[in-house]
């Protein structure tokens, strides 16, 4: 993907939208002005052919015609294109205009329009034509009715069109003058304002496995915009090198356990062909490697029901499961420990109140009350009671497992479900126990939406609790059955 | 020699000493946890710690660095399941003398255990010369000028030991702590047994006295024309 500088973006789009902001101030400045300065050249030719037909003039002594004081004409503003004009009299005995103009031109002017632009001799004009103005001077004896005159006046708009270019251009130089330090300044803030999330992005690039120290600068923890941004980072980050750390201890664990395991069966073979032996001791050295095969492979399986329990947490439900009997999974587990416990002389006395369903598999559910079940069957004493109770309570279903066993201390409690982890070492050894159990009961249980609580006192017992969330539909359904 | 085994799994424990006993000649303990661990190594002298790494209580590290600090200066073999690097520059850095990796080789493991005894008691060959009397620390060999002494296997754990401290004092209790485990006390006279077996096989064939008994004391193995010095094998020991 091609990448892209938010960088430069941010600061092609304030260039851009400032030169736009320069043009349209050009635009828009030179119409508005371009439009009074028509109207005051407009005012200016009425004023102009007024003044030209206020020359015309009875003659004094009463003889007929007009008379026209040309010398009293204004001089024109244009040097060199003189203002052009033309009078004629409706009664037709008298027309003047200015020297060298032929009246022609004014002929074609449309009847009923008061301007006119044309060109003449290369020059733009503008006229106006003032129709039927009374002559201004009286005398006695002038015809009935008094001749009226026709006006028009034209003047080169060459000087307008002059002073309109020449106030675009200033406009247009004064905007560029302007526009070169605010840019300059719009880039040195874009940069300055962007500086935070570069420093953020620095500190980010700055993380790896093996670093996982987050320090977000601080001038990006003093920009409102990126605070979501660094609390969403912090809160995975410190979850990712959680889940990262908890892996490498599992591998840690699981490795020195696994070589552990290996390293008694290598031992105990070197030791039988280190020497020749007598065939009892063979005999003896083998069987000890037979258990202690037993041993790996119940090992392997504990650690492969792990990882499986916990990669499907990671994964979430797959397929829509069935709906199981609660109470029959455990009555099923009882009957799977029921020699283990008859060896110790422990009697597993199960109730439940109800009939409860949930959606598992069954065997997952099977393997969390045995699992719950040997470890309580291992810490009691000879001839006692294991309990196990399945009751449903507000919307609850809740299994718990209680003994009258050696309890466990608080300090122990709170880690008893870690992987790996035993609370008394020694007796866990001989019982055979990896610190296993509890962890994969703990992601089972998790797995299925339920909680796992421990409550021990020690020398009197403990009891650990199972609860899930009662499905409404299977309720309902159960109800109807 | 006397060699203590931290170890919390049993099984391997058992072997490890079992592989001592018959390999090296030695007494074994063996300590189930760190706490016991650290216990029994601060209270016995042994020559000797196989340290398991990862150890409930008290993890093998913690065990390393308080044994250290306590001044204790018994050679230590670290058993570890972790060969990262960081982590062995770690156990060295605490003063380990060397480890090994699970699952370790026997032969291997063996002639680890001995090089550290021996440099424990700073001898650096492994034949030990006395005179005429050579002690074979590897192939536990002994002769006397060229010619093969057999020995019994308790008889051999007693030169060992004396051939390894040789030119000390060393006292029946300091030979009953090396040759025994935790129960040492209860084998009281059997050491003058061993010794006057030793001479016989020994002192007929070199012709000259190399065991030495300082009455009330103890023995030294050195030959007789160095007596000179017994008095500095004496302060020797207290040193």
């Amino acid at each position: 993907m091609k990448t892209f500088s938010l960088e430069n973006r941010l600061t092609f789009a304030v260039v851009a939208s400032q030169l736009l902001l320069a043009v349209g101030l050009v635009v828009i400045a030179t119409a508005f002005s371009r439009h009074y300065g028509r109207r005051a050249f407009d005012v200016s030719l009425e004023g102009r052919a007024e003044s030209i037909a206020a020359l015309v003039y009875y003659p004094d002594d009463g003889s007929p015609g007009l008379l026209f004081n040309a010398a009293k004409v204004l001089p024109g503003d244009h040097r060199g294109h003189g203002d052009l004009f033309s009078v004629v009299s409706d009664h037709g005995d008298f027309e003047r205009h200015t020297a060298g103009l032929d009246p022609k031109i004014f002929a074609s002017i449309p009847p009923d329009s008061r301007f006119w632009n044309f060109h003449w001799s290369g020059q733009s004009y503008r006229a106006i034509v003032l129709r039927d103005v009374a002559i201004l001077d009286t005398e006695e004896g002038i015809p009935q009715p008094p001749p009226k005159l026709t006006v028009v006046y034209a003047a080169s708009t060459g000087g307008l069109d002059h002073a309109m270019r020449d106030l675009a251009a200033i406009i247009g130089v004064v905007s560029l003058a302007v526009l070169i330090p605010t840019m300059v300044l719009a880039i040195w803030s874009i940069r300055k304002a962007l500086m935070p999330l570069r420093d953020l992005a620095l500190a980010a690039g700055a993380i790896s496995v093996e670093h996982w120290k987050f320090e977000p600068p601080a001038a990006a923890r003093g920009t409102e915009e990126l605070q979501p941004l660094i609390g969403a980072l912090s809160t995975v980050l410190a979850g990712l090198e959680a889940a990262f750390t908890r892996q490498r201890e599992f591998v840690g664990d699981a490795a020195h356990e696994l070589k552990t395991s290996l390293a008694i069966l290598k031992s105990t073979l070197q030791m039988l062909i280190s020497k020749p032996q007598e065939p009892v001791d063979y005999a003896r050295g083998l069987t000890a490697m037979s258990q202690d095969c037993e041993r790996l492979e119940s090992l392997l399986n504990r650690m492969l029901q792990t990882a499986r329990a916990e990669q499907r947490i990671a994964v979430g439900h797959q397929r829509q499961l069935e709906p199981v009997d609660l109470a029959s999974s455990c009555e099923s587990a009882i009957a799977k420990l029921a020699q283990c416990a008859s060896d110790k002389e422990i009697r597993i006395d199960f109730s439940t109140s109800e009939e409860a369903m949930i959606r598992a598999e069954i065997a997952d559910l099977e393997l969390i009350w045995l699992n719950l079940l040997e470890n309580s069957i291992q810490y009691s004493p000879h001839g006692s009671v294991v309990e196990l109770t399945c009751r449903a309570d507000s919307g609850l279903i809740t299994v718990t497992v209680a003994d009258h066993g050696c309890g466990i201390e608080p300090a122990h409690l709170t880690r008893i479900f870690e992987r790996f982890y035993r609370a008394d070492s020694s007796r866990a050894r001989v019982t055979g126990g990896f610190g296993l159990g509890l962890a994969i009961t703990k992601s089972l249980v998790t797995f299925y939406g339920g909680q796992i609580r421990a409550d021990s006192v020690p020398r009197q017992g403990t009891r650990v609790s199972v609860s899930f969330p009662l499905d409404r539909d299977l309720s309902s359904l159960e109800g109807q059955q | 020699m006397r060699v203590l085994v931290v170890e919390d799994e049993e099984r391997l424990a058992q072997n490890v000493a079992a592989i001592l006993r018959n390999n090296i000649l030695c007494a074994v303990d063996i300590a189930p946890d760190g706490e016991e661990g650290l216990f029994l190594a601060g209270g016995n002298p042994y020559d000797l710690l196989v340290l398991d790494l990862m150890l409930p209580k008290l993890n093998g590290l913690e065990v390393l660095t308080r044994l250290r600090g306590e001044g204790r200066s018994t050679p230590v073999l670290v058993l570890t399941a972790c060969d990262e690097k960081e982590v062995v520059i770690k156990l060295l850095n605490a003063g380990a003398d060397d480890y090994l990796t699970k699952p370790f080789d026997l032969g291997e493991f063996v002639a680890r255990c001995k090089a550290l005894l021996r440099r424990g008691k700073g001898e650096h060959s492994p034949v030990i010369q006395t005179g005429p009397l050579d002690v074979n620390t590897v192939t536990r060999n002994v002769q006397v000028n060229s010619r093969q002494i057999v020995l019994t296997a308790m008889e051999y754990r007693v030169l060992e030991y004396l051939a390894m401290r040789r030119g000390a004092l060393v006292s029946k209790e300091e030979l009953l702590e090396h040759l025994y485990d935790y129960n040492w006390e209860k084998f009281g006279n059997v050491i003058e047994v061993y010794i006057s077996g030793l001479r016989r096989k020994i002192e007929s064939v070199a012709g000259e006295k190399l065991i030495q008994t300082v009455r009330g004391l103890g023995y030294t193995l050195r030959r007789e024309s160095e007596a000179v010095a017994s008095t500095d094998g004496i302060q020797g020991v207290s040193q």
